[in-house]
């Protein structure tokens, strides 16, 4: 056995260096639009996302949740179309959504191919005439369904509300990372239809856009449809990026909550560096070593041996402006959380001791090179892929460059990235255990 | 390659294309209509093959070469139906209990082997089997079937990676117990078919994964992980052949007959009733209104019901949503959908609602119902945007190998053909409205039931004017005593079906 497995380690460094092939084109319009066009004819459907350089980091305070409410409000009809956005692209079976992180917000659409044509005449009419269709009828209604996403996905989830308080003790007041993208109910209630026109005016410009187009199209048609839809809207400016330094924690902090869960867990949570940094690949592959596989050094003593944990994961959670470095573990029946805490406190403190062996590092590399063949299996996925490259390295054509941040890591990267971001006086640990759920007053 | 040639319509396009080779601007873009599509491309999915093995493992093969990927799966019939009485979870605790040692490699070195391989193994237990799966990379096909050979066909069962899997289970049934969702699905999976065939969730509930016992797991594999009546699905970037020759070194001399008992339905649609578990203090809550409807095994009406369920709930733009989130804003979403196992299913209409917002919920779901089914059935309109949307979003679920392998699996527990994909797209094409508006004449009348998750204090005074039963079940799905005793609750709860 031992020589079958020398001889799978060799066979799978062979495949360092490789990269999916994805073709990629990009220019500029006139009024400044970015386009994105990646070709592939192996199924028929092309996927058309719309970025918009716009995150909750833009907004302004006392109004947390405003440019996630914003993306809502844009599914609502627009001056052309004064209807449910869907409902010309249910009917072509399309796959249709928007999303809002902390730094973009993006609309896509899966079409068939032969329906590319009606996917850019929406996404312009919005683009460009939102604002000729808009009512205080459709906030409003808008507004209760945020606020109901707000009440589905964290105040009546397990642990949901953690990433409130991660946000508000990680980042102080005033950074733009200090609130969630989802917002409060009380800042929700206050946004108005002013503010909704002013943001459409500042953001939701060619200028301040990135339009990408991903599958079975004909390049010099797209080209032609794209310019006689977009090319023709005023231009706008782009709008500045928020800017801040990755913040200093002063020292430890330990806070405690209660939720409506069974059992306790602790979150533990660094400041790390910034989406496709050097350093970003190398605290994901660390993820990789703490948490993937039995044999991993946190899922190993915690959940294997000691059996004081439920589960335990380990992640980056990737950023413009400065990542977060997340561990979480959940206590096994019957364990307190203080000695779930002090045992994770005990591994972990083991685990950042050593670099990674040889063998740890191949099965990490091995899993992140797979990885990105997932990445871009499907055209939306890879559409939303690219755009990320041209939006945060300004180079749509990075993805052997993307896979290279990992292969190209040394036991060492791996080993001093998690010395010099994990440093335990600078990280807060949040405890929830079972109790009532701290609840914000809604209007 | 390209499986279709692009077709060129006259339209916008081609003046564009015109315009453009004399170096003009196009012209304004004409927003009096949305624009019509090119030629539709045609476009078939690439056909199923199929083969055995020497020992009769029937083999679906379906060559995708868009990235170097291979997708896996092997059913075993049976699955959590082959639960014997009072041991829901023990197919699943089988299926975890695969890679925690075989043919003398231990756990943690078998977690190795894959990792080095960057094969994704997983194993579960779905109502009508249990089913193995692994994602790998398509060149290390032989390494990882050889792991897999050993895990299905030498498992060492070691004592204590079994108690260690068991109490992981027991964990992560307790704190599922928290999700207000899991809570609603188990209720309704117990309201519906109490403890026989379907009413318990696979992979089985505290209290019955509680006394399940090493001997339980060794039986029940030998019982159901056996080689007659499997199935092996493989999807991906390989030759026909060489996938023929590795399942065939792996597994063409194995020789074993299943034994498992499978569970049969119990009893008939329970009466309409109101079903509470208490979360106390939610700001929503859960809503689910269902109704019985037939297995695979027995319908003849699968598509017919789903252009009827797109039209009522199935989709963004479904009846459903647009009233309750669209125009009510009571929601940030509500859907309906057909759950159906091979003996008997559920057609079940729900949302998670604003709290003060449950009884209005519930009465516009009924309302759906009796309209679709009365006064307002479904128009050709909604035929043509649900037979649509299905048809033409069909190649959109080719793109990842993983989904299409899944794909493969549903139609085998549900016991279609393996030309059931090339065979659809004529079959839905055929469905009529009348056919949908049979479907809402079947299917959205008779006794429903209703669950509610949320907080009883505040609901039970809007729940009481539906003039409905309400019976009280825990986060397990369980059965409340109906009376208060008067000594303190026990702890154990009253198992009986809901009728």
């Amino acid at each position: 056995m031992r020589s079958l497995l020398l001889l799978l380690a060799l066979a799978a460094s062979a495949h360092a260096g490789e990269a999916p092939s994805v073709p990629v084109k990009t220019y500029t319009l006139d009024n400044g639009l970015t386009v994105l066009l990646s070709h592939d004819d192996r199924l028929p459907v092309v996927a058309v996302e719309v970025r918009y350089l716009v995150g909750s980091a833009h907004e302004v305070k006392g109004r947390s949740g405003f440019a996630h409410l914003f993306e809502h409000l844009m599914f609502q009809g627009s001056k052309s179309f004064d209807d449910e956005y869907f409902k010309p692209f249910e009917p072509i079976g399309a796959a249709v959504n928007g999303t809002t992180n902390t730094d973009r917000t993006n609309y896509y659409e899966r079409v068939p191919a032969n329906y590319l044509e009606l996917a850019l005449w929406m996404e312009s009419d919005r683009m460009s005439g939102l604002l000729d269709a808009l009512t205080q009828e459709k906030l409003d209604n808008q507004r209760d369904v945020v606020k109901n996403e707000r009440r589905q996905r964290y105040e009546n989830t397990p642990y949901g509300m953690v990433w409130k308080y991660l946000a508000r003790d990680l980042y102080p007041e005033g950074h733009p990372y200090h609130h969630t993208t989802i917002g409060s109910h009380a800042d929700l209630t206050a946004a108005s239809l002013d503010d909704v026109k002013g943001f459409f005016r500042q953001y939701y410009v060619p200028a301040n856009a990135i339009l990408t187009i991903v599958g079975d199209f004909d390049e010099d048609a797209a080209e032609l449809l794209v310019e006689q839809y977009f090319g023709a809207m005023p231009a706008g400016k782009r709008a500045p990026t928020p800017t801040a330094e990755i913040p200093v924690l002063p020292g430890p902090k330990h806070l405690t909550s209660t939720d409506d869960v069974k059992l306790p867990r602790v979150y533990l949570a660094w400041h790390s560096p910034a989406l496709y940094s050097p350093e970003d690949a190398a605290l994901d592959v660390l993820s990789s070593i703490l948490t993937d596989g039995k044999t991993s050094r946190l899922y190993k003593p915690l959940v294997y041996e000691q059996k004081v944990a439920k589960d335990v994961s380990a992640f980056q959670a990737s950023r413009a402006l400065g990542s977060l470095y997340v561990v979480v573990a959940t206590a096994a029946p019957g364990q307190t959380v203080d000695a779930l805490a002090q045992a994770l406190d005990g591994a972990l403190a083991e685990a950042l001791s050593t670099p990674p062996t040889e063998d740890e590092l191949t099965r990490a590399l091995n899993g992140w090179r797979k990885g990105f063949y997932g990445q871009v299996e499907s055209v939306l996925s890879r559409a939303q892929l690219l755009s990320n490259y041209l939006h945060f390295t300004g180079d749509a054509d990075f993805l052997a460059d993307d896979l290279a941040r990992y292969t190209d890591l040394k036991a060492a990267d791996v080993h001093a990235a998690a010395k010099k971001w994990l440093v335990s006086d600078r990280r807060v640990r949040i405890d929830i255990v079972p109790g009532p759920q701290e609840q914000e007053v809604d209007e | 390659m390209s499986l279709h040639p692009i077709a060129r319509a006259a339209s916008l396009l081609a003046l564009a294309a015109a315009l453009a080779a004399c170096g003009a601007k196009p012209p304004p873009v004409d927003r009096s209509g949305l624009p019509a599509p090119q030629a539709d491309p045609g476009w078939a999915p690439p056909a199923v093959e199929t083969w055995t093995l020497a020992n009769g493992m029937e083999v679906w093969f379906l060559r995708q070469a868009q990235a170097p990927l291979l997708s896996l799966q092997i059913i075993f019939p049976g699955g959590a139906s082959a639960d014997p009485p009072g041991k829901a979870g023990l197919t699943s605790l089988v299926a975890d209990m695969l890679d925690e040692g075989a043919a003398g490699r231990t756990s943690l070195q078998i977690s190795e082997d894959l990792q080095r391989l960057a094969t994704d193994y997983g194993a579960s237990a779905a109502t009508d089997g249990l089913v193995v799966s692994m994602d790998l990379l398509a060149d290390k096909l032989p390494e990882s079937l050889a792991i897999l050979k050993n895990m299905l066909r030498s498992p060492d069962f070691p004592a204590d990676e079994f108690e260690r899997r068991k109490a992981q289970r027991i964990a992560a049934a307790l704190a599922d117990e928290a999700e207000p969702g899991t809570a609603a699905s188990l209720t309704l999976r117990r309201a519906l078919f109490g403890e026989g065939y379907g009413g318990m969730s696979p992979g089985g509930i505290r209290d019955t994964l509680q006394g399940l016992t090493l001997a339980d797991v060794k039986a029940q594999y030998a019982a159901v992980v056996q080689p007659a009546g499997a199935r092996i699905v493989v999807v991906g970037d390989a030759d026909r052949a060489a996938v023929e020759q590795a399942l065939q070194a792996s597994f063409g001399d194995w020789q074993g007959q299943p034994s498992a008992t499978l569970s049969v339905v119990a009893g008939a649609q329970p009466t309409a009733a109101i079903h509470l578990v208490n979360f106390p203090g939610s700001t929503q809550s859960v809503v689910q209104v269902a109704r019985r409807v037939p297995g695979t095994i027995a319908a003849d009406d699968q598509l017919a019901t789903e252009v009827f369920n797109w039209t009522i709930g199935g989709a963004f733009t479904s009846r459903l949503n647009l009233n309750l989130r669209e125009d009510k804003g009571y929601t940030y979403g509500a859907r309906s959908g057909f759950n159906r196992w091979r003996q008997t299913g559920f057609f079940s209409l729900g949302a998670r609602v604003k709290a003060d917002t449950t009884r209005a919920s519930i009465d516009e779901i009924l309302k759906e119902l009796s309209e679709i089914a009365g006064a307002r059935p479904v128009t050709d309109q909604e035929r043509g945007e649900a037979v649509g949307g299905m048809l033409l979003g069909f190649p959109g679920d080719f793109e990842r190998m993983s989904s299409v392998a899944g794909q493969l699996t549903s139609l085998i527990l549900d016991g279609h053909p393996a030309d059931y994909l090339s065979t659809w797209p004529a079959r839905m094409g055929a469905i009529t409205t009348a056919d949908a508006n049979a479907m809402a004449k079947k299917y959205a009348v008779g006794d429903f039931v209703i669950v509610v998750v949320g907080d009883k204090a505040a609901l039970l005074p809007t729940l009481e004017g539906l003039g409905l039963p309400v019976i009280e079940h825990d986060g397990q799905g369980n059965l409340l005593p109906v009376a208060p005793p008067a000594a303190p609750p026990t702890e154990a709860p009253v198992q009986q079906a809901a009728r």
